[in-house]
């Protein structure tokens, strides 16, 4: 069919529908483009940050739990956990390199609480107490201890929030306890005890009676720090050399000089106590939940004390620190802070095995897990050397433990060279 | 005519540039580099450079770790020879005493098969292996009557396991370069020798020994300055450099300091430091080694 138009033109039906179909077109991409700006001023809104951590397999996935939890409930923040695997150092590594390229470092770091000072000194992490402000007492409130904050702190100010906490415990073979004589529900609570089941076990089972781990100085610290020797003094320099400090390392010595702690590396001592050749093991707790599900028969109780002395434990674990120079970002990195140490985050996140530091009382994954909960309350702050030499001093403390444990050099010769050296390291 | 000599004089540079231009980028530019970070109190992101001369290196010749590491660097070398040369050089005369081919190829097959593995996975093994509770090797020490050795814990043994492992992963390839070495020694030699009476003794030092030298050399040669990089990984795996830093050696070091430490600074100068003592090895090797090889001509 054929019509004229106002011209005077004749035209066909297929062209009425073409200029119909122009119409709607127009429509629709003027449409569009209202959506897209509601769109755009919508994703404008929302602030995207990133965390970096080092968690992976079964951590991650609960990591990631919380992470997915926490962008359900804060709609204007997409927040993106990176996993970088390794050691917490692996990270510093990974945040050197992208800063050495630069680009941005991440908004959230979850740092290792011995490399606090130092991450926060050498990446310029974001004071919590300007940040936060008064919502900072209030975070502080709900830890079951609220001393452990400091652990976050460095010269008294707020750089991290210590969310991610473990102990010192120790870990002992019941079958090994029987056969020795020894009462498997009645463990050891003092060092002296320690001794006197190892001679037991040492003379009724062919089994080593004991082994403390011996990666870093973590272990050395809690040993003497719970013997009621610092390890720095309040003059900033290394102080492990008194005579107490000195008395806490001649027992070590001595367990392994009486033949209770086996000469092997810390891998190996790991796979002969679940192996069943090693009756008391003092470890993390933080490895709870791999040795459970390789050992179910384990009791834990906790480490024991220097007589009635009270214990002096630096916590393990992890703090989330703000790297982030964007201040729309940093107060977005800030509500996860916040977020992270909610009970209803620190609900998943305590199923990785690490502790639970709030007041809010949430379930245990195990109850094997309730002396380390047990043993909060001594928790310290892991001695920041600080400085560019900080992380050498951790090793040079560490090999001098190893040179007095091994019987290369007496204790307190061996830790007086080590604190004459950590004191140079500390002025360089 | 002289627009066309400059192209001439030109040309052959061209043709060398692609091979040069990746050279002075990366190697000689890093080296430079390298040196300048070493005099600096520098962590590569900071946004002060303080010059501080020296220090780094007066420093490092102050810690015990780096006279540990040097000390160990030549024992690395110095122990890992018999496994790089001597024995391989044994097993392939043994092995060319079998008339049969099958098994000689078998044998060699076996000895070949650790080069081919994972370095990383066979340290894990090893790890499995040399623990002193429960370990093979401790089994099989208690069962003659030996008492079990910490090989990784202890001082005495650590740096001493780790050559072991790594002479066992080196000691399969290096068989098959002598191997096929002495393989392609002229029979009409040997045919020739036998014939005058010589015994297979004095055909080894006088005929066979002589015609391999250059690849003698060559393994000598890498294994002096490559050994202390081949050792990096057990010792990663294994001891980590301990205990208190009796199996580390300058390569490790240099990580440490990096990687560990994040002491730039340091790690610049014993990296420098350990490019020196390379090149002064390398050039004993060839002053002292390269006149006794014969290249045949």
């Amino acid at each position: 069919m054929e019509q004229k138009g106002y011209d005077g033109v004749r035209r066909t039906h297929d062209y009425r529908t073409l200029v119909m179909m122009k119409k709607y077109l127009l429509s629709i991409l003027a449409a569009m483009l209202v959506f897209s700006f509601v769109g755009a001023a919508a994703a404008q809104d929302v602030v995207e940050i990133e965390l970096w951590h080092r968690w992976g397999g079964e951590h991650l996935r609960i990591f990631d739990q919380i992470v997915s939890d926490f962008n359900d409930s804060h709609p204007h923040i997409k927040l993106t956990g990176v996993s970088v695997p390794g050691e917490y150092s692996d990270l510093v590594q990974r945040i050197f390199a992208r800063l050495a390229a630069r680009q941005s470092p991440p908004d959230i770091l979850a740092t290792g609480h011995y490399l606090l000072s130092y991450t926060a000194t050498t990446f310029g992490a974001r004071s919590l107490e300007t940040l936060a402000g008064e919502n900072l007492p209030e975070v502080a409130n709900r830890f079951a201890n609220p001393a452990m904050m400091e652990i976050g702190q460095i010269d008294g100010e707020q750089y991290g929030i210590p969310f991610c906490i473990s102990n010192q415990v120790l870990f002992y073979n019941p079958e090994i306890f029987e056969a020795a004589g020894l009462d498997p529900n009645q463990p050891p609570r003092t060092w002296d005890e320690v001794r006197e089941y190892a001679v037991q076990i040492k003379e009724n089972t062919p089994h080593h009676a004991l082994f403390i781990v011996i990666p870093d100085t973590w272990m050395m610290s809690a040993l003497v720090e719970s013997n009621g020797a610092p390890m720095k003094g309040e003059d900033g320099k290394a102080a492990f050399n008194s005579p107490e400090a000195v008395e806490t390392m001649t027992m070590w010595r001595g367990f392994y000089e009486d033949g209770f702690i086996p000469h092997v590396s810390n891998e190996e001592s790991e796979r002969a106590f679940l192996g069943g050749s090693i009756g008391m093991y003092a470890q993390s707790v933080m490895r709870l939940s791999p040795y459970y599900a390789a050992a179910p028969w384990l009791h834990v109780s906790e480490l024991p004390s220097f007589g009635d002395k009270t214990k002096r434990l630096p916590a393990g674990g992890s703090s989330l620190v703000i790297l982030s120079r964007d201040e729309a970002k940093a107060a977005a990195a800030w509500e996860f802070l916040d977020y992270i140490v909610s009970p209803e985050a620190m609900a998943v996140w305590v199923e990785t095995g690490y502790v639970n530091p709030l007041a809010a009382d949430l379930p245990l994954i195990n109850p094997l897990q309730q002396p380390a909960v047990d043993q909060l309350q001594y928790a310290i702050p892991w001695v920041d050397w600080g400085g560019p030499n900080g992380l050498e001093i951790e090793q040079v403390i560490a090999e001098a433990r190893d040179k007095i444990l091994y019987g290369r050099i007496g204790v307190q010769e061996g830790l007086d060279e080590a604190v004459q050296r950590v004191d140079e390291l500390l002025v360089f | 005519m002289k627009r066309r000599g400059f192209k001439s004089g030109i040309t052959p540079y061209l043709y060398v540039l692609p091979a040069i231009v990746p050279m002075l980028v990366f190697l000689y530019w890093p080296l430079i580099v390298n040196f300048i970070l070493s005099v600096l109190d520098w962590n590569f992101i900071s946004p002060t450079r303080n010059f501080i001369g020296l220090k780094n290196y007066t420093s490092l010749f102050q810690r015990e770790a780096f006279s540990m590491a040097l000390i160990n660097t030549g024992k690395y070398i110095l122990g890992l020879l018999p496994w790089a040369i001597l024995i391989p050089l044994a097993i392939s005369v043994l092995i060319l005493t079998v008339k049969n081919k099958k098994l000689r190829d078998l044998y060699e097959t076996a000895l070949f098969i650790p080069t081919v593995l994972s370095f990383s996975v066979a340290c894990f093994v090893w790890i499995w292996m040399l623990t002193p509770i429960g370990g093979v090797i401790a089994t099989l020490l208690e069962s003659v009557g030996l008492r079990p050795i910490s090989w990784l814990a202890d001082h005495r043994f650590a740096l001493w396991a780790i050559v072991i492992v790594s002479g066992w992963r080196m000691l399969g390839y290096h068989e098959l370069l002598l191997g096929g070495s002495l393989k392609s020694v002229p029979t009409e030699y040997i045919e020739a020798a036998t014939i005058d009476g010589a015994s297979s003794w004095r055909i080894f030092w006088s005929i066979r020994f002589p015609l391999i030298t250059p690849t003698v050399f060559f393994l000598l040669v890498t294994t002096a300055i490559f050994v202390s990089d081949y050792v990096f990984m057990p010792i990663h795996i294994l001891t980590q450099g301990g205990p208190y830093n009796a199996s580390t050696n300058l390569i490790y070091l240099v990580y440490q300091f990096a990687f560990q430490f994040f002491n730039t600074g340091l790690a610049s100068a014993t990296a420098l430091i350990t490019f020196l003592l390379f090149v002064i090895i390398t050039a004993l090797v060839f002053y002292f080694g390269e006149r006794r090889v014969h290249y045949g001509d």
